[in-house]
């Protein structure tokens, strides 16, 4: 079965609903689960783990059915637990470890290394202009190309199941003439030499990880016969994000059942440019023969204006947008309906104003000033209501964030390194350096402010006067390990000092107490360390993105067997390594009433406020035609390398002949997510929508002019039209 | 022969008072009654006249004699009459044959220098010998594409060996036997003839270099030396034979036994039920049954079933129900779940802080004894052993950890000796870190870390290698911050340095020795480290008697050996013996078998991290599969999914019995939703038992959040702790 659930239309309630209804149904030993049988839930993110298994529960209890029988997993983690079921099936054994994004990075920047020293020439004569030879600021850019033409290769092959030698042979041989075929063989070579680190240091990526849960099944029919069992029916949420690797998975699993349910909406579908991803697939089955397509086309989540103006989006591409290949890519045509009276989730009222706003600033820095300032009025004249602020890149993000603190405005940050996760890094660091120089009072300070990291204590009244206290300790052996015989007080661990307090004697002491315990766990391994420092200063919720430091340590820690926590803590303060740490999708959000949101807009989906502001909205952010500026596109190499190759590989491995150029297909990927990307934002907003862009905005060192986007101009004449027509109907 | 006749177990000493000869066999409860019964049996034979040298005791493990010896003696009138007795495990019967016998075997074996000595390769410098083999190998693309960390491979070749040699048959028909049982893809087929070259080369190298490996040794006494008559007139010494653990022999010892028993005057053999728990080392509880039908008199010591014993029937019943369904009731269910207590959390760090907390509430309300609290999990990592000592520590309960030694690297106590090492040899080039100076100061000191980390800054001279001088220190403030004990101590540490500087160059276990026996050692020396630095000191005598035949001479073998134990390719990979562990204290074993394959009973157990997968022994390894390997495995037929399924069923059941058997009051079920890197837990273990918590609901206590959405279990998943990293050597 495949349900097509437009934005708001209740994808968790009746996954929960219908999750409930096969367990009301086990209980006599009736329906598909048989006596034994349980539902597999199979979501996207693992902030949504929490949420639906929330949410069966409370629907199991209302029911006063026991809560059991159900098992709710991300992709990861349910191919996680069968390749360390069965290690041996698969190359691999079970204590092999799942490579961090960070140490994933770092392997492929390291191969990219590798091969750019041994092809000087080859990618010398990549570089724009006539001359072809080597300079330096073209092996700095080259060394970005190669790092993002690799992942790209290296994600697209994994999950076409597709190996190095499978790439490279591919892009070789007469039939693989061009630009596009040249950078699928690097890309190939490059994930040869990434994928030889990968195996050699006994861990898989995440890739791997789906690609070999999908190889056991394939292999291993007892495997998936007893799963099958196990799991007669499996529901997939969010499956309009699902990769190819993530179908062929559950495909196997309900091969035998056919009790496969997938709920997704193929119109929000806003990473395949960027993930193997791809649209395509859940519109594909929905259409199959032996597939029962179900619309959930009601939604009760937006005022009638907003939804009308994100039908008006879908129409308008489906039927009218400029370039005709678009047409067909981009939405499904389906559109979304009110819901009725009586129903439990009305739409909101339309307000007697204007409820939606297009709006033109001059300058980037006017756009984002009066937003963060009208988005604080509100949140502080309507405490009951929620507010965002949707961004299209972090970079602005940043910049509106910056706003924000200055105005002293609270608000949740959910950008690509949000301050919490910073944070965890920021703390696991100045913790480990105490341990990793207990004799340093730099030490003792950054240790000092790892523990007010933790404990998020907000700013005090006073400057805080222990932390230039601790600095200047010059005896912390007596602060931190005293002895027993020696009849001493806190203050002769510190040089006579006047006017300190005793409250803050006192809290050093309990300071000095509570860091004495982590010394003797400098004897661990790195990893074993950092777990047990973040088991004493962190929340439980924290302690998987301590796994994550801890798993980049022992990475480091095997990588070079010379270095001791000094140097390991070094690398891990480092800024630039503790941004590539950072990229934890963020666990379960819900925003609060009368604190303001800052998102960018992939961070948006699945959550809904009263009012969003849309930022942004240009032609730079939306391209609408193939002749627009798109991201990483490099004008010598005719667009995007990294999406060049990827598609030429894709085409190619298909056996088809592609009927358009790699790179035209890669812009019209992209302009079709574009515009899935503006429907997700402008389906977050309940009752009021705010769109706007500037006309200068800062590129680089420079200031720029760049025209709004064509949705934008579109969309604003449609809401126009409605209005007229709306006020004239009033009127008559 | 028919079953046993059951008799209490004051009816079975009884009868072993009688020195009637005969071979005897007995079936033993687990726990302490099988050592009971041999001690009876043997102040028997010896009351009886029966002169020490003729008898002969086979344990299982090598350390367990001590306590043999110990309560013999004690039972004794001429305690001195227990020294005599020969007390060896399998493997210690075999290797003495070799040594005694070497002239008889060399030259038939093949060894290339049969006129000289062997010399006997340990678990280490056989992996060192094989990394030597296997490296060039990987350089030419043996095993690409396993995801296999460098040290796993070598293990698993030499489980190779091992098991050939424990299973008498060539050393030729280990890749033909992989192939053939293999049932995944063809193209892994290739891995079993590279591991078979690396093995077959492996044991060329040893017989060119006199080198004697497990497995050779093995080899030679059962291939080579029993059948011959120099070995048969040393064997019939031994006319009377008791064993212990029967079901831990390998086939080998098996077939000794069988030949053996029918020249002796009396055999015991005690075989304890339900054991049999290190098939994935090469024994064979089958083949052990086998020698009942060689006994005259068949007894068995009766073991009525107690409540904690329901338990074990009830998970195994589970268990059996996932290989064939048979949805029937749990007969033992009710009373199963009044022994059992549960302790869930979401996260692995508060379990652990809530078994902490169970565990001092036990001591302090006067419930338990510490002595009666054992701690068995599948492995015990950093911060387990952390947390639990700190919380334990706290409150004077004192706690014995027996672990798993991975590598020893990753022992402080061995990088400061290594340090010091450096330093104490002046022809040494390498400079040693300054943290593992500080570690090797703290160590012979007895420093905190503070301290350690100040006096090694100030008196390390790293350009130079050396330590500097007191004189050249005395200027500095460290008299008054090591205090003057401290600085004494330093001035005959220096001391003791330099007078090994100054001498002529020592071997390095040498020196290890001497800086053990003249500066370690002290009355308050944690006995676990005397035990650490025991096996580090016969890791590096056995590398330097094993250097000729690796090509390292002189100074290269201390130096290259410290490299080796920096680089990892030293792995411990021991576990400290149970004898160890004080019997007064809380008691923290992993992995599991380690616990049961001591005697040592519990009022209060507490089985942690039930979820884990590491419960569910994985048998089959990309390299290396036992149960293929054994000898009773029928060559050509295919490992299915379905045998590894119901033979991990299998095991899991045996540990369940091993340890239900071992408590005699409560057991405290502990388990984490997620595990420390957030995954979902999931076992066929945690799945048995919340059935019985759920389904049942009499068991009060447990914690809200398990009315959240039940562990579930997967009836696919589970692998033993360190299967393919265990010793190799099959009874020690």
């Amino acid at each position: 079965m495949g349900v097509a659930a437009v934005p708001g239309s209740g994808k968790t309630a009746t996954i929960a609903a219908l999750t409930s209804r096969l367990l009301e149904q086990r209980v006599d030993g009736k329906g598909p689960l048989g006596r034994r049988g349980r539902v597999l839930v199979v979501t996207y993110q693992n902030a949504a783990v929490d949420t639906l298994r929330g949410r069966i529960g409370a629907r199991l209890r209302e029911r006063g059915l026991p809560v059991t029988g159900f098992d709710v997993r991300t992709l990861h983690s349910l191919s996680f637990g069968l390749v360390q079921a069965y290690p041996g099936h698969v190359g691999t054994t079970t204590d092999f470890r799942v490579l961090d994004e960070a140490s994933a990075n770092a392997f492929v920047d390291r191969s990219v290394a590798d091969w750019s020293r041994a092809h000087v020439s080859t990618w010398g004569r990549l570089a724009p202009g006539e001359g072809n030879v080597y300079d330096e600021r073209w092996e700095g850019q080259w060394q970005r190309i190669a790092r993002s033409l690799a992942s790209s290769i290296i994600g697209a092959a994994k999950n076409r199941r597709l190996e190095s030698e499978a790439v490279i042979r591919l892009a070789t041989g007469e039939h693989a003439q061009g630009l596009a075929a040249q950078l699928v063989r690097i890309g190939g070579q490059i994930f040869e030499g990434y994928q030889r680190l990968v195996e050699t240091s006994g861990s898989i990526d995440f890739n791997d990880m789906v690609r070999l849960a999908v190889a056991l099944l394939e292999q291993a029919e007892d495997v998936t016969e007893r799963l099958a069992q196990r799991w007669p029916v499996i529901l997939e949420d969010e499956a309009q994000d699902s990769v190819p690797l993530q179908e062929e998975l559950l495909g196997r699993l309900t091969a035998a059942t056919g009790n496969w349910i997938r709920v997704g909406d193929p119109n929000q579908s806003i990473t395949s440019t960027f993930t193997a991803a791809n649209p395509k697939l859940l519109r594909a089955y929905l259409e199959r023969h032996d597939v029962i397509a179900v619309e959930m086309s009601v939604s009760g989540r937006s005022a009638h204006r907003i939804q009308n103006l994100a039908n008006d989006l879908v129409r308008w591409t489906c039927d009218r947008y400029p370039l005709e290949a678009i047409r067909a890519r981009a939405f499904r045509d389906q559109s979304m309906q009110l819901t009725e009276v009586g129903d439990p989730q009305r739409n909101p009222v339309d307000s007697d104003g204007h409820s939606i706003l297009f709006r033109q600033f001059e300058h980037r820095h006017e756009e984002l000033l009066d937003t963060s300032t009208r988005a604080a009025r509100f949140a502080g004249a309507q405490p009951d209501a929620t507010v965002a602020i949707l961004v299209p890149t972090n970079k602005m993000g940043f910049d509106v964030a910056e706003l924000l603190r200055e105005r002293k405005v609270g608000f949740d940050e959910r950008l690509q390194s949000s301050r919490n996760v910073r944070s965890v890094v920021d703390t696991m660091a100045r913790a480990l350096s105490l341990v990793a120089q207990p004799a340093n009072s730099r030490a003792l300070e950054r240790a000092w402010q790892s523990l007010e990291l933790a404990g998020g204590d907000s700013p005090r009244a006073t400057p805080d006067q222990a932390p230039r206290l601790l600095r200047s300790c010059y005896r912390p052996e007596q602060l931190l390990a005293p002895r027993e015989e020696e009849d001493w007080v806190t203050s002769d661990a510190f040089p006579p000092v006047s006017g300190i307090d005793s409250d803050t004697w006192h809290r050093i002491d309990r300071f000095a107490r509570r860091v004495a315990k982590w010394l003797p766990a400098a004897a661990l391994p790195v990893d074993q360390l950092t777990m047990a420092l973040a088991h004493d200063l962190l929340p439980e919720d924290d302690l998987a993105m301590a796994h994550e430091i801890a798993m980049f340590l022992r990475r480091l820690s095997d990588e070079h067997p010379a270095w001791r926590l000094p140097e390991l803590v070094a690398e891990l303060s480092d800024a630039a390594v503790g941004r590539s740490l950072l990229s934890q999708p963020d666990e379960g959000y819900e925003p609060q009433p009368g604190r303001i949101t800052l998102t960018t807009l992939h961070k948006a989906k699945g959550l809904e406020w009263d009012l969003v502001y849309v930022l942004g909205v240009d032609s730079v952010e939306y391209p609408a035609t193939l002749e627009d500026e798109f991201r990483g596109h490099q004008q010598h190499l005719g667009g995007d390398p990294a999406q060049l190759a990827r598609t030429w590989m894709l085409n190619a491995a298909d056996g088809g002949q592609a009927t358009l150029d790699g790179g035209t297909e890669g812009r019209l990927d992209t302009i079709a997510e574009r515009l899935r990307l503006l429907y997700v934002a402008i389906t977050r907003a309940c009752r009021y929508l705010s769109l706007s862009f500037s006309e200068y905005v800062p590129m680089g060192q420079r200031t720029r002019r760049v025209e709004p986007a064509l949705a934008f101009e579109q969309l604003q004449t449609l809401y126009q039209a409605r209005t007229v027509t709306s006020d004239k109907g009033a009127g008559a | 022969m028919a079953d046993p006749e059951n008799l209490p177990l004051d009816r079975v000493l009884e009868r072993l008072k009688d020195p009637t000869p005969g071979n005897v066999w007995v079936e033993s409860p687990q726990g302490p009654t099988a050592r009971h019964l041999i001690l009876t049996q043997l102040q028997t034979w010896l009351g009886a006249g029966i002169a020490p040298r003729h008898i002969l005791v086979l344990l299982p493990q090598l350390d367990r004699r001590e306590h043999y010896r110990r309560s013999l003696a004690a039972m004794l009138d001429d305690p001195a009459l227990s020294a005599g007795v020969g007390i060896q495990t399998y493997y210690g019967l075999a290797s003495r044959a070799v040594r005694l016998l070497w002239p008889d075997v060399a030259a038939a074996a093949g060894f290339g220098n049969p006129l000289d000595p062997p010399v006997f390769l340990t678990y280490e410098t056989a992996q060192y010998l094989m990394s030597q083999i296997v490296q060039p190998k990987v350089s030419e693309g043996y095993f690409e594409g396993l995801t296999m960390r460098p040290q796993r491979i070598l293990s698993q070749l030499l489980d190779n060996l091992n098991k050939a040699a424990v299973n008498g048959y060539p050393l030729e028909e280990v890749g033909q036997r992989l192939k053939a049982a293999w049932t995944g893809e063809a193209e892994s087929l290739r891995y079993f003839d590279q591991a078979q070259t690396c093995i077959e080369v492996f044991r060329t190298h040893c017989l060119q270099h006199n080198l004697v490996d497990i497995s050779l040794a093995i080899d030679l006494f059962h291939r080579f030396l029993r059948p011959g008559d120099a070995c048969e007139a040393y064997l019939s010494q031994f006319t009377y034979l008791a064993v212990e653990g029967v079901e831990e022999s390998v086939p080998v010892a098996q077939d000794f036994l069988a030949h053996h028993m029918s020249r002796t005057s009396a055999s015991l053999l005690v075989h304890r039920r339900h054991g049999g728990f290190r098939v994935f080392l090469g024994v064979d509880p089958l083949g052990a049954i086998d020698l009942r039908d060689r006994c005259n008199r068949s007894i068995g010591v009766d073991s009525p079933l107690r409540p904690v014993d329901t338990l074990a029937e009830h998970i195994i019943a589970d268990l059996n129900d996932l290989v064939q369904p048979t949805g029937g009731e749990r007969p033992h269910a009710e009373t199963a779940s009044t022994t059992v207590c549960p302790i869930a959390a979401r996260h692995r760090g508060e379990m652990i802080d809530r078994v902490a907390t169970q565990v001092v509430e036990l001591v302090r309300s006067g419930d338990a004894e510490p002595g009666q609290i054992a701690i068995v999990a599948p492995y015990a990592d950093g911060v387990l052993r952390f947390v639990l000592q700190q919380a334990l520590r706290e409150h004077d309960i004192p706690f014995a950890v027996v672990r798993r030694f991975e590598s020893l690297r990753e022992e402080p106590l061995v990088r400061g000796a290594l340090a010091l090492a450096a330093l104490a040899h002046e022809g040494w080039t390498m400079r040693p870190h300054p943290w593992d100076v500080a570690e090797g100061l703290a160590a012979v000191m007895d420093l905190d870390p503070v301290r350690a980390a100040i006096l090694g800054r100030a008196a390390y001279d790293r350009g130079n290698g050396c330590l500097r001088s007191p004189t050249e220190l005395a200027d500095s403030d460290l008299r008054e911050r090591l205090g003057n004990e401290k600085r004494t101590i330093y001035e005959g540490v220096w001391q003791w340095i330099q007078r090994m500087r100054e001498s002529e160059s020592m071997p390095l276990d040498h020196f290890l020795r001497r800086l053990f026996g003249e500066i370690l050692s002290r009355p308050d020396l944690d006995p676990a480290h005397g035990t650490l630095f025991a096996r580090f000191i016969a890791s590096a005598e056995a590398f330097r008697k094993t250097a000729p035949a690796l090509n390292l001479e002189g100074r290269q073998i201390g130096e290259r050996y410290a490299e080796m134990v920096a680089e990892g390719v030293v792995a411990a990979a021991y576990e400290a013996p149970m004898s160890q562990a004080v019997s007064d204290a809380v008691l923290v074993v992993a992995p599991v078998t380690t616990y049961l394959l001591d005697e040592r009973q519990a009022r209060y157990q507490f089985w942690l991290d039930i979820g884990s997968i590491h419960w569910w022994a994985p048998p089959h390894q990309p390299l290396t599969n036992p149960h293929v390997l054994a000898r009773r495995w029928p060559i050509g037929q295919a490992w299915t999914d379905r045998l590894d399924f119901q033979q991990r069923n299998d095991v899991l059941g045996r540990l369940v019995r091993g340890l239900c058997a071992r408590a005699s009051e409560r057991i405290y079920l502990c388990w984490s939703e997620l595990e420390t890197a957030g995954a979902e837990q999931d076992s066929p273990l945690l799945q048995a038992v919340t059935d019985l918590v759920l389904d049942r609901s009499v068991i009060q206590g447990i914690d809200s959040r398990q009315e959240g959405p039940d562990q579930g279990g997967f009836d696919t998943l589970g692998l033993d702790a360190v299967p393919d990293a265990g010793p190799t050597d099959p009874d020690d």
